[in-house]
């Protein structure tokens, strides 16, 4: 896919998370939105080595969603891809549905129960260290929420993984700057967050989480590193991207659109002037 | 073979570890000898993660899940309530084997202040799905448990004592049940767990000097639990006794009322345990068994408070004779 394609696979699925949350009347929409560009590049330039039709293919790149309340992005993702029929996301949070509210692995192509925040670095740590122990080429990516490098366990996980050189984990943070109910940086702050990487033994990118061509770039060339540490890219986002109203607010977290909101959404995920 | 637990579970640890090279060790900077073992002779499957006991069950459970066997090692109050989430999440979630060596069962390190009391994590353990929860009482039972649960592949914690008494069990004895009947009796039984089982098993020999012959169970997994073999032992003792160094919440006794309490006739039943409390200060086993009735001598006192002649009893309880133990 050229970015062009992949900008407009990126309004589809913003598009497929609103509706999805919709139908089922719930879901953390904001926080997915957050990360549609991240999950586009990873998922559907090629960057994600993944087979759906054998989702648990051993050579896969193992794909953690770490911040598991933005699931509505990661189904439609893995819904686009084939992992499950696309007609499935209107079960999300449905009486016996595979797609809960917060991912887990029943769901074909996702590795960990998430939803509970600082489990995916710590994971996918043992899994870069199992991959290396059998000198296997698949790599980790873990997608984290900002918010969630409030918890603990993320420093012990980027502490072990940075003393051990596990160059084949891969961190992704979706630096929105916003937790649930407020900016990070009034809560506990998290700036200067490269310095925070690097000092535990990190390579740090910093890029801008909605420029598709920088994702790409980026990621496309992961193979070619040289590095012996492993790898955080802090994507700068915006909580909400595509829907004005959504952008930037800590109101908008798991709060749903209503009435007139809801075509106003619609139409601006579409691109409508 | 050494009556100390950890040396027979370190043994087998390095057999595994020796024969697998899909077999790891993994701890929170806590020593021993059979860990220097390892370390030295198979550094590329041993990794000490440092005090941060979260990380290390999330590490552990990732290690796991590329086809691989993970013991963890370390002191049981800080390997199960610190990483408790992680154990829920990453371990009993993905099923993965991790498999917990957990020292300091019970008052074990009892003058180390309750931060070290291995007394409140039997309801957090029993509490988690597809967790096997192992709590040997010498050293024999304790290294059939680490080839059980290696065996298994299944998350699992073994629970160590520091004791290292005289074996309970002959070579080659079969601990597939999870439960062993060490001697019979048909006037009740004490169903005891880890170190408890020897203090039972002393109580039941100064009752036969009177007349007075109980069973005693040996309950070396709290779960998962044969329910059908546990209900006929209770079903057939007119009393039961349980023994346990641990809180009165969640573990043995916890197991026992829940199964009592579905049976259509019940036995008369004591519980013996920690009482729900923090023990501030140095705490010594001999003080437990002295105060709270977990020694030989309180576990006399209460089958004597339960206990009723023969002649004595009711028609009604007379009638359920059937229910003694063959």
């Amino acid at each position: 896919m050229n970015i062009r394609d992949l900008e407009e696979k990126a309004r589809e699925i913003r598009s497929r998370v609103l509706e999805t949350a919709l139908t089922g009347g719930k879901g953390h929409v904001p926080p997915a939105l957050s990360w549609v560009d991240i999950g586009v590049a990873l998922f559907c330039s090629g960057v994600l080595r993944h087979r759906a039709e054998d989702p648990a293919w051993s050579g896969r790149d193992r794909f953690l969603l770490s911040k598991g309340h933005g699931c509505l992005t990661l189904y439609a993702l893995l819904a686009d891809r084939g992992f499950f029929p696309t007609e499935e996301l209107d079960t999300f949070v449905k009486d016996g549905s595979r797609l809960a509210g917060h991912p887990d692995p029943q769901i074909p192509g996702v590795e960990m129960v998430s939803g509970s925040l600082g489990h995916g670095l710590g994971l996918g740590a043992g899994l870069a260290l199992g991959a290396r122990y059998d000198a296997e080429t698949w790599r980790v990516f873990a997608l984290l929420g900002d918010g969630e490098c409030h918890e603990g366990s993320v420093w012990e996980a980027a502490a072990f993984a940075g003393h051990h050189g596990l160059s084949n984990l891969i961190a992704i943070v979706d630096r929105n700057g916003l937790c649930s109910t407020d900016f990070t940086e009034n809560v506990i702050a998290l700036e200067p967050a490269a310095d925070r990487w690097r000092v535990l033994g990190w390579d740090v990118i910093e890029i801008d989480g909605h420029d598709l061509t920088a994702l790409v770039d980026v990621l496309g060339r992961l193979d070619a590193r040289l590095s012996d540490k492993p790898l955080v890219i802090l994507a700068r986002t915006t909580k909400g991207r595509g829907v004005s109203f959504m952008e930037n607010s800590p109101t908008w977290h798991h709060r749903m659109p209503r009435g007139d909101e809801i075509e106003r959404a619609r139409a601006e995920l579409r691109g409508d002037d | 073979m050494s009556n100390d637990p950890r040396d027979v579970v370190f043994d087998a640890l390095y057999e595994i570890i020796a024969n697998d090279p899909n077999a790891f060790l993994v701890t929170n900077d806590m020593g021993a000898l059979g860990v220097d073992r390892i370390r030295e002779s198979h550094p590329g499957q041993f990794l000490n993660l440092g005090i941060a006991e979260q990380n290390l069950i999330s590490v552990a459970a990732g290690l796991a899940s590329t086809g691989k066997t993970v013991f963890t090692f370390g002191i049981l109050s800080h390997m199960t309530a610190r990483c408790y989430e992680q154990l829920r999440l990453d371990v009993c979630a993905l099923g993965v084997p991790v498999i917990g060596i957990a020292s300091g069962a019970g008052l074990s390190y009892g003058v180390d202040g309750p931060t070290h009391h291995g007394v409140y994590d039997l309801g957090l353990l029993r509490g988690l799905p597809g967790m096997a929860v192992y709590n040997p009482a010498d050293a024999r039972t304790a290294g059939a448990c680490v080839d059980l649960s290696y065996r298994e592949k299944k998350p699992a914690l073994i629970r160590l004592d520091k004791e290292a008494p005289e074996p309970l069990y002959e070579k080659g004895a079969d601990f597939t049940d999870g439960m062993k009947l060490l001697q019979p009796g048909s006037d009740g039984i004490l169903v005891a767990t880890g170190c408890s089982v020897h203090r039972a098993a002393e109580a039941a020999r100064r009752l036969s000097e009177d007349g007075i012959h109980v069973a005693v169970l040996d309950m070396f997994r709290l779960k998962p639990i044969d329910q059908e073999h546990l209900t006929a032992l209770l079903q057939a003792a007119p009393l039961v006794v349980s023994v346990e160094e641990h809180s009165k919440i969640g573990g043995l006794a916890s197991l026992l009322a829940e199964t009592i309490a579905e049976m259509e006739s019940r036995p008369r039943f004591r519980r013996l345990s920690m009482e729900d409390e923090f023990l501030l200060g140095s705490t010594s086993r001999a003080w437990a068994e002295e105060h709270r009735g977990l020694g030989p001598e309180g576990i006399v006192a209460a089958v004597r408070a339960l206990h009723q002649p023969k002649r004595k009893r009711a028609p009604s309880q007379a009638a359920g004779a059937h229910r003694r133990v063959a």
